[in-house]
């Protein structure tokens, strides 16, 4: 039934939103009424016990689509949502193929999180990618050399993934992944490798990471928030399912994402401290978050991949509200770097509340949700032995610089006033641009002081990842 | 194996020349590639694959002449002695490293396997020794053609074979029409000077 959710209502509302063609608040309009109906069934679906038809269970099973990552389905369906209602306040006269593509984008994320068949997850990652590379174009200008660095970079990824799906494929004989049986361990060297740089490249990761920056810059916030937190993040997951399909994952594959994950963490984290722009910052700063994720991944226990999991999550909504926050400054000022800005808080309490709440959930503060995984990851690493506990002490030294920007940028934006600049006009937001916010920062307390059913839940996922 | 070998030389020496010449021969190539590698999926009896290869294998050519027709190749970062220097560093580069793992290799594919490694490491050479974005495009579109070539490893993929040579198509429109938009923005399609957001 979950399909309907994730695929079909997306897809009817996109087909909808690209007849309305020039009328674009009318295509907002669809937007925003149906990914609210896919993200209200989906989340009567948790509670109300219901029975799915077979003709569409049928369908999905053909896809190759299965309940495992279903939670993260969810979230994305949710997020997306929240991206939809903010794009109809932020996006003044879209172009007429935003929604349409937005809803695209949203749509075939959600799938693929769910999804088991190499086939099926090769052409919604490509669909995603294609889409995503004409929406970083929008505001045209320097957006054409973002949009060129993205297409062309994630298209080498995407040979990579494809010639990995293709050894898997040819090793295994068969297109489900769930159907994996075992094959010689040069061969799972050889794919591991292969997935790491194809879906690497998606996900962030150092080397290939010089697309993030420039694209979450030059993209419209609603895209480049849902990129970083959310599109991301179901990349890290899809490598976490191909990685634990192939039994048993290789040490050495797993010491070699460990270390690329360090120095993930390192650059976004450096580069963060540096940034002046509010929007490259953030995009530095999701590039250190990829870092802890991919370093989870490279501990590979079973409470690593929990807390990796939870860090996935968690990066949705923390990253999400920080981009929408930056976004909400953007549109209220009409500035994006730090040194015009000054003194926001009195004047944007709700933006500065959300920011706040971000940026300490990023950091790993307590109480909040980021506290909670970061610390998974730092206990599975320590419990893991060998090289782990040694790597996991220079994790938590390389996220500092991180901490420390986080402070400055909060500082400079929010508190500081500079008499010797104009202070920054700010303008009306809308309830569309403010609800996702305040709705985003009270995810990140609660599933920050209750978050034993979500670990719970992710914890049988994990198992059954790693095939226990 | 010798039509594999046949096939494997002749495709390498196209990977190498593609290297070497401007935007337009080096996607003339590609076609000559494309059609050939649907020669071999003939003889491979697959008649299907063979058939959605020639078709979509003219469509991605057409596109990036298209592209180039619209555009201007920028200077070669590097003179073509250097790229020839370069091609045989990464064939016997390839050689060497396929040789060590040889007993690794699939049984029975080890001509084909050294083919690939050696189609491998020239596509990367393209993609890092240009500037020109056409050009990456072209070095980009050899690996996915080393992807259909291992799919001729396994059986009954014409689908996932037909799907990935669809998606093929579309980035290469994709690739092309930015390189396009590019230059109506930039004048350039070089790579190393859309640098305007570095920093």
């Amino acid at each position: 039934m979950y399909i309907v959710y994730t695929l079909i209502i997306p897809l009817i509302a996109a087909a909808i939103c690209a007849l309305f063609g020039r009328n674009s608040k009318m295509a907002a309009y669809v937007a925003v009424i149906g990914m609210t109906i896919s993200a209200v069934l989906f989340t009567a679906n948790w509670f109300i016990s219901t029975s799915a038809t077979a003709y569409l269970n049928s369908i999905a099973a053909t896809l190759g689509l299965s309940t495992v990552g279903l939670i993260l389905a969810y979230l994305v369906i949710v997020i997306g949502t929240f991206i939809t209602w903010y794009s109809h306040a932020y996006i003044h006269h879209a172009w007429r193929i935003y929604y349409p593509l937005l809803l695209v984008i949203i749509s075939t994320t959600a799938t693929a999180v769910i999804s088991t068949n190499l086939a099926t997850l090769y052409v919604l990652l490509e669909i995603g990618t294609l889409s995503t590379a004409i929406l970083v174009t929008y505001r045209r200008g320097q957006a054409f050399e973002a949009a060129t660095k993205f297409v062309v970079l994630n298209s080498i990824g995407s040979s990579f993934t494809l010639i990995a799906g293709i050894l898997m494929f040819v090793s295994y004989g068969t297109l489900d992944i769930a159907a994996f049986g075992s094959i010689p361990s040069n061969t799972i060297l050889l794919i591991s490798l292969f997935l790491l740089i194809g879906l690497g490249t998606k996900i962030g990761a150092v080397p290939m990471h010089s697309w993030v920056p420039d694209t979450y810059s030059e993209a419209p916030i609603p895209v480049s928030a849902f990129l970083a937190g959310t599109v991301k993040g179901a990349s890290a997951f899809i490598l976490i399912r191909f990685l634990f399909a192939m039994h048993p994952a290789l040490d050495l594959v797993l010491l070699f994402i460990s270390v690329t994950a360090l120095l993930t963490v390192g650059v976004g984290a450096i580069m963060s401290y540096t940034q002046k722009d509010l929007k490259r910052f953030l995009a530095y700063s999701s590039i250190e978050q990829a870092g802890i994720i991919l370093f989870a991944i490279g501990i590979g226990s079973s409470a690593a991949l929990t807390g990796g999991i939870f860090q996935i999550v968690n990066n949705m909504v923390m990253k999400t509200l920080l981009f929408l926050c930056v976004g909400a400054i953007i549109a209220a000022t009409k500035k994006r770097n730090i040194d015009s800005l000054g003194g926001l808080a009195t004047k944007m309490p709700i933006v500065t509340g959300g920011f706040l709440i971000g940026a300490l959930a990023l950091s790993g503060i307590p109480p909040l949700n980021g506290f909670i995984s970061e610390y998974l990851i730092f206990q599975a690493g320590f419990q893991k032995g060998g090289y782990y506990p040694a790597l996991s002490i220079v994790l938590l030294v390389l996220t500092l610089p991180m901490f420390a920007a986080y402070i400055k940028v909060f500082q400079r934006t929010f508190l500081t006033v500079d008499e010797r600049l104009e202070a920054p006009q700010v303008s009306h937001l809308s309830i569309y641009i403010i609800i996702p916010i305040i709705i985003l920062s009270i995810l990140c307390v609660l599933m920050g002081i209750f978050p034993t059913a979500i670990i719970e839940h992710i914890n049988s996922l994990s198992l059954a990842i790693l095939g226990g | 194996m010798e039509i594999a070998l046949a096939f494997g030389i002749l495709w390498v020496i196209f990977a190498i020349l593609m290297v070497l010449l401007s935007d337009k021969w080096s996607t003339l190539i590609l076609l000559a590639f494309n059609l050939t590698i649907a020669a071999f999926l003939l003889t491979e009896t697959d008649l299907a694959g063979a058939l959605v290869k020639t078709v979509l294998g003219i469509i991605s050519p057409v596109i990036v002449l298209l592209a180039i027709s619209r555009t201007k190749q920028p200077q070669p970062k590097f003179g073509v002695p250097t790229l020839i220097l370069g091609s045989l560093l990464a064939l016997v580069l390839s050689y060497l490293a396929a040789y060590l793992l040889q007993s690794q290799f699939p049984v029975g594919r080890t001509t084909e396997t050294y083919v690939l490694i050696a189609l491998f490491s020239v596509a990367l050479l393209m993609i890092i020794s240009q500037k020109s974005i056409l050009k990456i495009l072209l070095g980009i579109l050899i690996l996915e053609n080393v992807g259909t070539l291992l799919l001729t490893w396994g059986e009954n993929t014409a689908i996932f074979g037909a799907v990935a040579e669809v998606f093929v198509v579309l980035i290469t429109l994709t690739i092309a029409l930015i390189a396009v938009m590019d230059f109506a923005e930039y004048e350039t399609i070089d790579s190393s000077k859309l640098t305007r957001l570095r920093g």
